[in-house]
C-alpha cells in the first residue's frame, strides 16, 4: 500500500491526525484544495476540536447560544464574529464568564440573573465613541461576554447583588457592581465633574458600588485598574487594583492582560477556592469580602467559645498618601464570628449551657510595632449571649493603622450562664491573631 | 536489562527483501509486537504493506529511539540522584530532536508512505513525528499553493469551487488584530 506519492491518497483517521495538526485556517485551504481533501476537512471531528480548543465549546453553538447544524458551522460564526482578537484572548474571556456564571449558579443564583448577555461590537464602539477613549483588548472581549449587570436604580434589593460584592461597617455599606457600558459612560460623566484626575487620565468607571462610596476606575491608555481612596476627590488619590507587573498589554508574544481581566480572575479564584462567599446582608444574600477559611481567617477554641476573625483593607476610607510616621493610613474592617459549640462551654470540669461576653481586649500591630491596646466594655455596644449550636454571632469593627502589614489579637472575657446571673468564674476567650495584610490585590 | 537480549528477529518486506533486526527493536511497533506474543515462535514476520524502502527507514527509527532509551535508562541508573541524572539526560532529548528532525527531510512520497507505514504498524511516536512534518508542509499555504505542492488533481467545478470559497471565506480574511472600527470610522 503505498500513496500515488499523493497527500490525497491518504485517508481517515491518518489524515485526520495532519488536519488537527495544521489549525481551522489551513484546514479551510486544504478544503479548497480538492474533492477528497474537502471531505476530510471538513470533518465534524476534527472541527469540534477546534471549537472546543480555541472558543471553549463543547456544543455547536455561536455566540449568541443558537445550536447549530454542525461544529463547523459553529466555528465559522466565531471566528466572524470575534476576528477582530487574538484567538487566545476570546477562549481566556470565554472561560472566565462561563466559569463565573458557573459559580454563581451554584452559589449565589439571584446574582447570575442580572448578568446581562454580552455587548455588541457596536456596542462597544459607541461607548468608546461617546467617551474618547478606547478600552484595552482584554476588555472588550469581557464585554463582549458579558455587559455588566443589570443596575435598576429602582429595585432596592438589586444593590446586594454586586459580583465583586462588599461588606457593612457601622453605616458604611459597600457593594460592588460591574457596570453595563451605558452605566460605565453615565457614571463616568457623572462622577468626573467632581474628579479632576479623570480627564487628565483617561480613566473611566466599571466597577462602582450603587450608592458609589466605592469607583473603581480603568485606566484605558495603561490597562490598569485603580480604586479611589479617601482623598480621590482632593488629591486624586488612586490605588492600583492589581500588581503592575501583571498588566501586559505591550505587543509581545506574552498573552494580553489588562487590569480588569487580572481583576476578576483573581476575585473568581478566591471564590472558587472558598476563601471568600456569600452571607446574608440586610436580609439578602450578597458576597462578602471577609476572608472565610485560613490563612486570612483565623480561629480558636477556647473552653468551648470558637472565635472566627479576619479583616479587609478598605481604600475608601484610607489615605496611603498622607504624611507622617504616625499617621493613620490605612483602614481596616475586620469582622468577628462567635459561637457555642454544641457541647456547651466547659470550664473547670463543669458543663454549662450558656456563657455571654463581657469585655474585649485588642492588640493591634503594625509592622511588629504594637501601635494599639485596647480594653473596653461590650463588642459594638452588645453583649453577645451564647447558645449551644447557635448560628454564629457576627460584627464587624475597624482599626487604622499607619504602615502594613499588620495584626490584631485580643480576646474576650466571658461568664458561664449570664451578665445578670453569672453561674462561675469569668474566662478568657482567645481571639487568635489575624493579619491586616499588604493590599496587593484591592476588591 | 533486556530478557530478550540477543533474541533477533526477521521482517520481510512486500517486495521480498529480509531484514534481521533485534526483537527489542521490532517491538516498537505494537503490530508487530502483538504478532511476536500471540504467535511466539514465529522467526520471519511477512509486512505485505510496507516495501524495503520504506521498510529500511521505519527500521532506521525504531533502532535509534530503542538505543536512545536504554542508554538514557543507564544513565539514569548510574548517575547519582535524580537531578543529576536529569541534567545528563536533557542534552540527549535534544539530540533525539535533532536526529528526528533530519530523519523526516524526505521527499513528499516517502513522507506520506512513512505516515501509512508508521499507522499499519503502530509506532506511535514516529506516526507522530510523521504527521507533524505533514502538517508543516501544509499549514500557511492556500488552496493553490496546496494543490501546486501536493500535485493534487482538481476534479471540482468551477461553481462548486465558487461555493466551497464562499463557505470558508472567513479563514482567507486579513486578520483584523487592531481596533477594528478604524475601517468603519
Amino acid at each position: 500500500m503505498s500513496t500515488n506519492g499523493g497527500l490525497d491518497g491518504l485517508e481517515g483517521l491518518v489524515l485526520e491526525m495532519i488536519v488537527n495538526r495544521i489549525g481551522p485556517k489551513s484546514a479551510a485551504a486544504l478544503a479548497c484544495a480538492s474533492t477528497r481533501l474537502r471531505s476530510a476537512a471538513s470533518d465534524d471531528t476534527v472541527w469540534s476540536r477546534f471549537c472546543a480548543d480555541h472558543f471553549d465549546l463543547s456544543e455547536p453553538v455561536d455566540p449568541d447560544g443558537n445550536h447549530l447544524a454542525s461544529f463547523k458551522e459553529a466555528y465559522t460564526a466565531w471566528a466572524e464574529s470575534f476576528k477582530m482578537y487574538p484567538l487566545e484572548l476570546v477562549k481566556r474571556a470565554r472561560s472566565f464568564w462561563t466559569a463565573m456564571r458557573n459559580w454563581l449558579a451554584a452559589n449565589f443564583p439571584e446574582a447570575l440573573n442580572t448578568l446581562n448577555r454580552g455587548a455588541s461590537e457596536n456596542q462597544i464602539k459607541i461607548t468608546e465613541r461617546t467617551l474618547g477613549i478606547s478600552f484595552p483588548l482584554p476588555t472588550r472581549v469581557l464585554y463582549r461576554f458579558c455587559n455588566g449587570q443589570l443596575t435598576d436604580s429602582e429595585t432596592k434589593w438589586l444593590t446586594n447583588y454586586g459580583i465583586i460584592g462588599g461588606y457593612e461597617l457601622y453605616n458604611h455599606f459597600v457593594n460592588v457592581h460591574l457596570l453595563p457600558l451605558k452605566q460605565v459612560v453615565m457614571t463616568t460623566r457623572h462622577v468626573s465633574g467632581d474628579l479632576d484626575f479623570m480627564a487628565k487620565m483617561n480613566v473611566v468607571t466599571v466597577a462602582t458600588s450603587l450608592n458609589l462610596r466605592k469607583l473603581f476606575f480603568l485606566d484605558c491608555n495603561r490597562g490598569q485598574l485603580y480604586v479611589g481612596t479617601q482623598n480621590m476627590a482632593t488629591d486624586g488619590e488612586l490605588m492600583p487594583c492589581v500588581p503592575e507587573s501583571l498588566v501586559k498589554l505591550g505587543d509581545g508574544a506574552d498573552m494580553l492582560q489588562d487590569g480588569l481581566m487580572v481583576w476578576l480572575e483573581e476575585h473568581l479564584r478566591r471564590l472558587q477556592s472558598g476563601v471568600i462567599g456569600t452571607r446574608v446582608l440586610r436580609k439578602y444574600p450578597s458576597i462578602s469580602l471577609f476572608p472565610e477559611a485560613p490563612p486570612l481567617c483565623s480561629t480558636a477554641v477556647t473552653n468551648g467559645v470558637k472565635v472566627r476573625a479576619s479583616a479587609v483593607f478598605i481604600p475608601e476610607c484610607s489615605n496611603p498618601g498622607a504624611e507622617g510616621p504616625d499617621t493613620d493610613r490605612y483602614l481596616f474592617a475586620y469582622s468577628i464570628r462567635i459561637s457555642l459549640l454544641p457541647q456547651g462551654c466547659m470550664l473547670d470540669g463543669a458543663y454549662y449551657s450558656s456563657c455571654q461576653l463581657r469585655s474585649r481586649h485588642w492588640i493591634i500591630r503594625s509592622k511588629e510595632n504594637i501601635v494599639d491596646d485596647v480594653r473596653g466594655e461590650a463588642v459594638i455596644g452588645n453583649y453577645p449571649l451564647l447558645l449551644p449550636g447557635m448560628d454564629e454571632f457576627v460584627y464587624e469593627s475597624c482599626t487604622t493603622i499607619p504602615a502594613v502589614p499588620g495584626s490584631i489579637e485580643g480576646s474576650f472575657t466571658f461568664v458561664p450562664g449570664r451578665l445578670s446571673k453569672p453561674e462561675g468564674r469569668e474566662f478568657e476567650v482567645r481571639v487568635a491573631l489575624f493579619m491586616l495584610e499588604e493590599p496587593r490585590y484591592i476588591f | 536489562m533486556a530478557d530478550n537480549g540477543g533474541k533477533k528477529i526477521t521482517l520481510k518486506s512486500s517486495d521480498g527483501e529480509e531484514f534481521e533486526v533485534p526483537e527489542v527493536v521490532a517491538m516498537e511497533s505494537q503490530t508487530i509486537r502483538h504478532v511476536i506474543e500471540d504467535v511466539c515462535a514465529k522467526n520471519s514476520i511477512p509486512l505485505l504493506n510496507v516495501n524495503s524502502k520504506i521498510l529500511s527507514k521505519v527500521i532506521e527509527y525504531c533502532k535509534k529511539h530503542v538505543a536512545a532509551a536504554e542508554a538514557a535508562a543507564s544513565k539514569a541508573s548510574t548517575e547519582e540522584g535524580t537531578a543529576a541524572a536529569a541534567s545528563v539526560t536533557k542534552p540527549s532529548d535534544e539530540d533525539l530532536k535533532t536526529w528526528d528532525a533530519e530523519f523526516v527531510k524526505v521527499d513528499k512520497g516517502t513522507l506520506f508512505n512513512l505516515i501509512l507505514a508508521a499507522n499499519y504498524l503502530h509506532i506511535p511516536g514516529l506516526l507522530d513525528l510523521t504527521c507533524q512534518a505533514a502538517a508543516d508542509m501544509i499549514k500557511g499555504k492556500s488552496a493553490k499553493e496546496i494543490r501546486k505542492f501536493f500535485n493534487l488533481k482538481n476534479c471540482i467545478s468551477p461553481e462548486e469551487e465558487e461555493e466551497i470559497r464562499r463557505e470558508n471565506q472567513w479563514a482567507f480574511e486579513e486578520e483584523k488584530r487592531t481596533r477594528a472600527f478604524d475601517a468603519y470610522a
